[in-house]
C-alpha cells in the first residue's frame, strides 16, 4: 500500500469518526436520558465502555500482529502492531481516568482494588514495558523481536483478567449488553447511544493507527533513502 | 526425548556447579533476604500491628525482591563471557536452554525460600501453622509461576541498554496474580484455615504457572535469536 | 489537498471546533437543569472526562503529526519511542 492511499484511507477513517462523535455527544448531552440511580454522571458510561472496548481491541491486535511478525517476519506487521499498541496506550489512559471519575461519584471513591481495574492497570503497565524496551533494546530487529513477545504474554493476561472477575463477586458494574441469559439490561436509548459511542470510538481508533502506521511507513521509505545517498553532514 | 532430557540436565548441572563454587549469586539473595527481614522489623510498628498478620504478605515480597536481584543475572553472567554463543549454538533446543534456566533458577528460589521462612520464623517466631506438605506444595507452584516468568524477561533485559533496572517493570505486572493468589493461599495456611478455602487460589496459581511455562517454552527462541 | 492530507491533525481541530460550538447550549441546558440537580459536581465529572478523554486523543494525534513533519523535512528519524 502506498503512502498517499493509507493516508486517505486513514482521512475517510477520520471523518466518519468524527462524524459518529459529533453525533455521540448530541444524543449524550441532549437525547439520552438520564439514569435513575447513578444520574447525570452515568453519561461518563458513553466514553468509558467505548475506550475501555478499543484498549482491548488494540491490544488485541498487538498480540495478533506481533505473533504474526515473529512468525513471517514482515516489516508491516511490527509496524501495525507498534501503531495499535500505542493506540492501546491513549485509549487505556482515556479509560483509566473517566472510570475514576464516574466511580469517585457513582461509588464514592476514585479507586478499588477490583479484579478487573487491577489488571487492566496492569495491562497498561505491560504496554509501557513494551515500549520501554523497544526504546533501549540493543539492536533494533532485536527490540522488536522481544516488544512482540511481551505484547503475546500481555494478552495471554486477559483470559486471566476474565477468569478473576468471575471468581470474586465485586462493585464494578456487570455486564449489561453481553448479557446472554435476560439479553441486554439497558434501557433502548442508552443502548443506541453506547452502540454509536462504540462505532465511533472504533473509527477514530482506526484512523489514527493508520496515520500512525503511515509514520512507520514513511520512517521506512526515509531509512532506504539515508542508505542510498550517505547525508552531507 | 531421552536425549533432550539428558541435554537439560547437563545445563542444569553445569549452573548448580557454577553456582556452588562461585556462590555469588546465592549468597546475595540470601544476604538480601535475611537483611529485608531485619528492614521490616524496624520498617513496622508492631505495637500497632502484629507481624503474624503480615506474614504471608512479608514472605511474598521477600521471595520476589530476592528472586529477582539473583534472577536478573541468569543471562547476564552468561554475555559478560560470550558463553551464551556457545550455548546457542550448541545442539541443544532452544526450549531445553530455557527448561534449564528455569530448573537451575527454580532451585535458586526454592534456598533463599527456606531462608526466608527459617529468618521470619528466628526473627518474628512466626506460626506457620496448618499442613507443611500443603504449605510446600503452593510455594512451589507459585514459584514455579514467578521463574518461569523473570527467566524469560531476563533474556529480554540483558539485551537492552537499561539492563537489570527493566527487569521489575517488565515482570512486577506479570507477576501480580501470583502475589495475589499466593498471599491468599499462604496466609490461610499460615492461619490454619481448611484446605478446601485454599484450593482456589492453588488452581489459579497452578494455571498461571503452566501458561506462563508453555509461553516462555514457546517465545524464549524469538528473544534469543541471533 | 496534499497539505490538508499530510496534517492529520487538521480533521481533529476541525472537529474540536465543531465541538466548541456545540459546548455553548449544552452549557445553556446545564445552567438550567442546576437548580434542579443542586449540585454542580457530577457535571464537572462529565466535563471533565470528556475533555480529558479529547486532550489526549488530539495530543497523540499531534505527536504522530509533529514526528511525521520531521521526518518529513530530513530528521533522522531515529526516534522510537
Amino acid at each position: 500500500m502506498s503512502l498517499t492511499r493509507i493516508r486517505w484511507m486513514a482521512m475517510v477513517l477520520g471523518v466518519l469518526g468524527v462524524a459518529g462523535v459529533l453525533v455521540l455527544h448530541w444524543l449524550v448531552f441532549f437525547w439520552v436520558g438520564t439514569e435513575r440511580t447513578m444520574g447525570i454522571v452515568q453519561r461518563i458510561f458513553y466514553v468509558h465502555v467505548p475506550s475501555a472496548w478499543v484498549t482491548f481491541l488494540a491490544f488485541g491486535i498487538t498480540a495478533l500482529c506481533g505473533a504474526a511478525y515473529l512468525w513471517l517476519r514482515d516489516e508491516r506487521l511490527d509496524w501495525a502492531a507498534q501503531s495499535a499498541a500505542e493506540g492501546g496506550l491513549v485509549f487505556g489512559a482515556i479509560m483509566l481516568t473517566s472510570g475514576p471519575l464516574w466511580a469517585a461519584y457513582a461509588w464514592g471513591t476514585p479507586w478499588t482494588w477490583e479484579p478487573r481495574l487491577t489488571l487492566t492497570l496492569l495491562m497498561w503497565f505491560v504496554f509501557l514495558g513494551y515500549f520501554l524496551v523497544r526504546a533501549s533494546a540493543e539492536d533494533r530487529l532485536a527490540g522488536k523481536r522481544m516488544a512482540a513477545v511481551i505484547g503475546v504474554l500481555g494478552a495471554l493476561l486477559i483470559p486471566l483478567v476474565h477468569v478473576s472477575v468471575l471468581w470474586f463477586p465485586s462493585l464494578h458494574p456487570q455486564p449489561v449488553v453481553l448479557n446472554i441469559d435476560e439479553g441486554p439490561t439497558l434501557d433502548s436509548d442508552m443502548l443506541i447511544t453506547l452502540m454509536v459511542g462504540l462505532l465511533a470510538f472504533t473509527l477514530i481508533f482506526f484512523s489514527i493507527v493508520i496515520f500512525r502506521y503511515g509514520l512507520e511507513h514513511l520512517r521506512y521509505q526515509h531509512a532506504l533513502e539515508t542508505r542510498d545517498q550517505p547525508r552531507a553532514a | 526425548m531421552t536425549v533432550y532430557l539428558r541435554q537439560v540436565a547437563a545445563i542444569v548441572r553445569k549452573d548448580l556447579l557454577l553456582e556452588l563454587r562461585t556462590r555469588e549469586r546465592l549468597a546475595a539473595m540470601g544476604g538480601l533476604t535475611v537483611l529485608v527481614a531485619i528492614l521490616f522489623h524496624f520498617a513496622i510498628d508492631q505495637g500497632l500491628v502484629r507481624m503474624q498478620q503480615l506474614a504471608a504478605g512479608l514472605l511474598w515480597m521477600t521471595i520476589l525482591f530476592g528472586g529477582m536481584l539473583g534472577m536478573g543475572r541468569t543471562f547476564e553472567m552468561e554475555r559478560e563471557h560470550g558463553a551464551i554463543q556457545g550455548l546457542l549454538a550448541s545442539p541443544i533446543p532452544l526450549d531445553g536452554i530455557y527448561l534449564a534456566k528455569v530448573i537451575s533458577n527454580f532451585v535458586l528460589v526454592a534456598l533463599i525460600e527456606v531462608i526466608a521462612l527459617a529468618a521470619y520464623w528466628l526473627f518474628f517466631g512466626f506460626d506457620y501453622g496448618g499442613d507443611p506438605l500443603l504449605l510446600a506444595g503452593v510455594l512451589a507452584v507459585a514459584t514455579l509461576g514467578v521463574v518461569a516468568v523473570t527467566t524469560l524477561f531476563s533474556a529480554i533485559s540483558a539485551q537492552t541498554t537499561m539492563g537489570q533496572t527493566l527487569l521489575p517493570i517488565l515482570i512486577f505486572p506479570l507477576l501480580v496474580p501470583v502475589v495475589i493468589f499466593g498471599v491468599t493461599a499462604t496466609g490461610r495456611i499460615f492461619a490454619s484455615r481448611p484446605a478446601q478455602e485454599v484450593e482456589g487460589s492453588l488452581y489459579l496459581l497452578a494455571a498461571f504457572a503452566v501458561l506462563s511455562l508453555a509461553a516462555g517454552a514457546i517465545l524464549f527462541r524469538y528473544v534469543v535469536e541471533e | 489537498m496534499r497539505s490538508l492530507r499530510s496534517r492529520p491533525e487538521t480533521v481533529l481541530l476541525a472537529a474540536l471546533a465543531a465541538l466548541l460550538a456545540f459546548a455553548a447550549p449544552v452549557s445553556a441546558q446545564v445552567g438550567t437543569e442546576v437548580l434542579a440537580q443542586q449540585s454542580l459536581r457530577p457535571y464537572w465529572y462529565v466535563f471533565i472526562a470528556y475533555s480529558l478523554a479529547w486532550l489526549l486523543l488530539v495530543g497523540w494525534m499531534f505527536s504522530i503529526g509533529r514526528r511525521m513533519r520531521g521526518l518529513e523535512h530530513g530528521g533522522t528519524g531515529d526516534r522510537d519511542a
